[in-house]
């Protein structure tokens, strides 16, 4: 028997989401913490996230800010640019190293772009989700291919930041041509960064209740992906590299802020419905605007569930983020964080060498190659299925 | 109760014909049931009856009739009508001097009428004819008094006409019940026989033995010895059906009622024994049952090995309450140690199989079912083949034999041509075929009872409309060209997924199995190969890929805990499967050797 421990996160929390919760409308297969837009409540919500920090008496520095959503560029510049003071005035130095908000096509204009970018923002991630407009109208996404295409020239030409496009796959429908096509154009933009995840149908998404009322959710919703020839034909020549499963960029222009999710650091989430990870324990917030507004306001703890990790359940959530990245995991990490156990209960839970599974042990890392990389949820779900139950007793 | 003033019987019929809905009748003319307990089917207690509409016990109730200043005391009992069921009736019937024959007014005569009406005549039961339904606009009364004449050789103008929803008829049957049905014959003054004709399991009360006094009588209190075992025990409570247990405080000769005596002990009661005073040294037993003769096995296997006291338990006390099944441990390579359980027919083991679920709560694997075997071997000996794993190899078999059954089927006559076809191809042979009315005939064949017990009643219904019915009855064994077909998971034998099948049925049996077997097991992250083999040759043979590319799940957004439950209930699922090598085989896979019949 080998003992895993926990000894912590590789670093200090310096991740901050905030979450945004105003949408104009509602996307069919998103389940996000969201509400129809009010601009009556847009002073409320910065105070509250503002008040929401202060209660968790955080010094130190703000490596990543994501301002996410819901849809942050509903906020005008005057409530971003106070909501963006209140955040970095509990962290020194007070600039981060990034600093991304999510943006929807819509939204963009030429003032917007040059007002976030006056006020720090050196990210920007957009909601493309497909160029198809029958599509993004059964989506009830917002924009039109067209309003996107226009959203991307803006940028390409007035945005002085990074960025990043968001694509939708395996909507009802599509056909791999039409992926390709997606890919095709979106290549044209020359984005730094593209994240592309398939659609997953969430429990209390309006896509879930009325599939489940006409018995039809199958298995083909959610299949769709990138493949290698895919990647290789339309992204790789734009000198996008895979760094990770769904996401694609220019060497220097990775997420910081998902790295640091994916070596399951600590980080904190404000705003209703934002997760958080921090001193052992997970935590989701209030998901109900309302109901977080109250809390938040009234002074008591927004979050609605909390859990302790125990150290084979880290290991097991730094297993499946960390092998869906290019580089995999480090093993002198590894070892620091979970103790030399760590390789032994991978083994054992294993039942097969490991190379057999798809998995390569190098001098100083453990990682997924190649192809093995896009089936990482089989092989993951292999080794869960004997993974130890919480604390594995010592000898 | 004087003995000349009761009057017990049965009621007896095709399924669907209203048994039940007449028992419900009686009940409340007689004033049995009140109005406020009154609802459809009141005897189908059962949560598995009144889910299904259809009777799986049977059950008693006592009633008193008033007519010309006497009080009739009238035991009914209210019997299932499935064919699956016929032993339940056997046994019921010893327990009565005559029977209610109810037929259909619009569907007439049915293949399992003529056979209750057999059984009926053979445990010289006074039989009264009941045409029920006649309220119906499809009824045809006329039609059906001579298709009684003709197929059940009983006088048609014996019949009375009814209805058990309007209550046509009710009175008379009643009147009838009391003129035409001998009180019962036992004895008052000899020694107490009482017959255990059912009983069943309660968790505060111990076991509730339903008992027919054949002779003398039983009072509270009395110190009693069931004869079987030699047990002694006190007579704590007696009573009789009203439908619900009511006590008395004694019961004569003739009577039907419950006792209660504090027994825990499963095994301590066997049904069809007989109960004596203690202090009668001299009685002589009555006959009891003949055992119930399984017709069909499957193996039944805790998920947990842990569990396989608990479904021990569980196995016992159901049988108390359902003495046709059987069960003796078996041990499987593939899912360790369980029970070969033996049952009537495929409905009878999906009833056990749901009651078992409900009301014990171990979760089981059930394997396909198949019928028993009689092998003969190179020394002349014969024996018995429960599970397909008990065969030896084939040059140790001189001969394999299969049961024989014969088969009646009712239908109109227009359909004798698909029914002749679908049972020649089944290795069927005929043997008559006889009108017995207008337009109506019964078909009768041999033919093995492996070739009609899994789906065959299914392709009969389809071939026929939906206006055929059936019913059969074991002949013998029968040797024919059987052998045994191996299922191999990459290279490993799954011993529970082995089935004896005619030779010139493997190969598209072997094939169906395989295609089901690939579709309940999921992929995994290497190739898996299935197999069929008989002897050493390969029969069939499907793959199922590996996993190439996956979803790749719950990973938007910062939720990390929602992605690991994801992964955590991987290892719930697993708890679920069975392990053959490292592939991973869900319980429902383990019945796939049933599903595939048709395909056949
Ligand atoms: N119209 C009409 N329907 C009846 C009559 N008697 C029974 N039924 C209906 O026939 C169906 C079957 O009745 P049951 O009393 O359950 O029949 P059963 O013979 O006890 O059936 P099993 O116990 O399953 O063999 C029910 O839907 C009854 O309502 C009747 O006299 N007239
Ligand atoms: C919640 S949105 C917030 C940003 C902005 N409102 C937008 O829609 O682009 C962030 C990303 O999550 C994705 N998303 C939301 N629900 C999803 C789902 N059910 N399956 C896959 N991606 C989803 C969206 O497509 C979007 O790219
Ligand atoms: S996907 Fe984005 S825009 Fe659509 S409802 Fe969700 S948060 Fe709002
Ligand atoms: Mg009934």
């Amino acid at each position: 028997m080998h003992t895993l421990v926990d000894r912590g996160p590789p670093g200090p929390l310096s991740s901050v989401y905030i979450h945004i919760p105003f949408c104009r409308d509602r996307c069919t297969y998103c389940a996000f913490a969201t509400i129809a837009d009010d601009t009556a409540l847009h002073q409320r919500v910065v105070r509250a996230l503002i008040s929401e920090l202060q209660r968790h008496e955080f010094s130190g520095t703000w490596k990543t800010i994501y301002l996410g959503g819901g849809t942050p560029g509903l906020l005008s510049a005057a409530h971003l640019d106070h909501l963006l003071d209140g955040i970095r005035a509990s962290a020194s130095p007070r600039t981060p190293e990034e600093l991304t908000l999510e943006a929807n096509p819509a939204n963009i204009t030429r003032e917007a772009l040059t007002s976030w970018a006056a006020m720090g923002v050196t990210r920007l991630s957009l909601g493309v989700q497909t160029f198809d407009d029958r599509a993004l109208r059964s989506l009830a996404r917002l924009h039109s291919a067209e309003t996107a295409r226009r959203a991307l020239e803006l940028i390409a030409e007035f945005w002085p930041g990074t960025w990043s496009a968001d694509l939708l796959l395996g909507w009802e429908g599509q056909s791999q041509a039409q992926l390709a096509s997606d890919l095709t154009e979106l290549a044209r933009f020359e984005p730094p960064h593209i994240s592309a995840y398939p659609l997953e149908l969430e429990q209390g998404s309006l896509l879930f209740s009325r599939l489940q009322n006409t018995f039809k959710i199958t298995s083909k919703h959610t299949e769709t992906h990138i493949s290698d020839t895919l990647f290789r034909k339309h992204l790789e020549p734009a000198g996008l590299v895979r760094y990770e499963v769904s996401n694609f960029a220019n060497s220097g222009h990775e997420s910081r802020h998902n790295q640091a999710y994916w070596a399951n650091s600590e980080y904190l989430g404000l705003g209703p419905g934002a997760c958080s990870s921090r001193a052992g324990l997970r935590w989701g917030n209030l998901r109900d605007t309302q109901a977080w507004l109250a809390a938040v306001e009234s002074g008591r703890s927004a979050r609605a569930r909390a859990e302790r990790i125990s150290p084979p359940q880290r290991l097991l959530e730094s297993l499946a983020i960390g092998l869906r990245t290019a580089e995999g995991l480090s093993r002198a990490e590894l070892e620091r964080r979970f103790g030399a156990a760590w390789l032994p209960v991978l083994e054992c839970a294993a039942e097969a060498p490991l190379d057999e599974l798809g998995l390569q042990l190098t001098e100083t890392r453990l990682i997924a190659p190649g192809e093995h990389r896009l089936r990482i949820d089989a092989i993951l779900s292999h080794i869960a299925r004997n993974w130890p139950d919480h604390e594995v007793e010592p000898a | 109760m004087k003995q000349e003033h009761i009057r017990n019987f049965s009621i007896i019929a095709h399924i669907d014909h209203g048994k039940s809905t007449l028992a419900d009748r009686f009940l409340q003319v007689t004033n049995t049931v009140g109005e406020r307990d009154a609802r459809a089917q009141l005897l189908d207690n059962m949560d598995l009856e009144r889910e299904r509409g259809i009777t799986i016990k049977a059950k008693a109730a006592s009633m008193d009739y008033v007519r010309d200043g006497v009080t009739y005391r009238l035991n009914l009992i209210d019997t299932p009508g499935h064919v699956d069921f016929n032993y339940e009736v056997e046994r019921a019937m010893q327990a009565c001097e005559g029977a209610l024959l109810l037929v259909d007014a619009s569907q007439g005569v049915e293949a399992q009428t003529v056979h209750n009406t057999v059984l009926a005549e053979q445990a010289d039961l006074h039989l009264i004819p009941v045409i029920n339904k006649i309220d119906l606009a499809s009824a045809r009364p006329d039609e059906v008094v001579e298709e009684i004449e003709n197929a059940l050789a009983i006088e048609g103008e014996r019949a009375v006409l009814a209805s058990a929803k309007t209550g046509i008829g009710v009175e008379e049957i009643l009147n009838r019940i009391v003129d035409e049905i001998p009180a019962p014959r036992g004895d008052k003054d000899a020694p107490l026989r009482a017959l255990i004709y059912d009983a069943e399991f309660n968790d505060y009360r111990g076991v509730i033995m339903h008992v027919r006094i054949v002779d003398g009588e039983l009072s509270a209190g009395d110190r009693v010895r069931l004869m079987a075992d030699g047990t002694r025990h006190e007579a704590l409570e007696i009573g009789v059906f009203r439908p619900h247990l009511t006590p008395v405080k004694r019961l004569g000769t003739g009577e039907v009622g419950y006792l209660i005596a504090n027994i825990k002990t499963l095994n301590e009661v066997r049904v069809g024994d007989t109960i004596c005073l203690e202090k009668d040294r001299e009685v002589k037993p009555l006959p009891g049952y003949r055992p119930a003769r399984a017709m069909v096995y499957c193996g039944i296997f805790p998920v947990q090995n842990g569990d396989f006291d608990d479904l021990r338990t569980a196995l016992t006390r159901l049988q108390l309450n359902d003495s046709a099944f059987s069960f003796m441990p078996e041990s499987s390579d593939a899912l360790g140690f369980g029970f070969r359980c033996g049952f009537l027919g495929l409905l009878h083991m999906e009833i056990v199989q749901e009651r078992l679920e409900r009301e014990s709560g171990v979760d089981v694997v059930q394997t396909a079912p198949n019928v028993t075997y009689e092998l003969l071997d190179n020394e002349g000996a014969t024996k018995l083949i429960r599970s397909p794993s008990e065969l030896p190899d084939p040059t140790h078999i001189a001969e394999l034999r299969e049961p024989i059954v014969k088969l009646n089927v009712v239908a109109p006559d227009e359909f004798v041509g698909a029914i002749m076809k679908l049972t020649i191809e089944r290795r069927g042979r005929f043997l008559k075929q006889e009108y017995i009315g207008p337009g109506r005939v019964l078909v009768g064949f041999r033919v093995p009872l492996a070739e009609i017990i899994f789906d065959f009643f299914d392709k009969l219904k389809s071939a026929t409309r939906g206006y055929a019915t059936m019913d059969y009855e074991l002949e013998g064994y029968a040797a024919d060209a059987l052998v045994k077909m191996r299922i191999l998971v990459n290279g490993e034998e799954v011993d529970a997924l082995s089935s004896i099948a005619h030779k010139d049925h493997c190969e598209p049996r072997g094939r169906a199995i395989l295609k089901v077997l690939r579709k309940e097991i999921r992929r995994h992250l290497f190739k898996v190969a299935l197999q069929a083999a008989v002897g050493g040759k390969i029969v069939a043979r499907e793959d199922i890929a590996p996993v190439r590319k996956d979803v790749t799940s719950k990973c938007y957004g910062g939720d990390i805990s929602r992605k690991r439950k994801l992964l955590e209930k991987q290892k719930a699922g697993k708890k679920r499967m069975k392990m053959v090598g490292n592939v991973e085989i869900p319980q429902k896979a383990f019945l796939a050797v049933l599903g595939t019949r048709e395909k056949t």
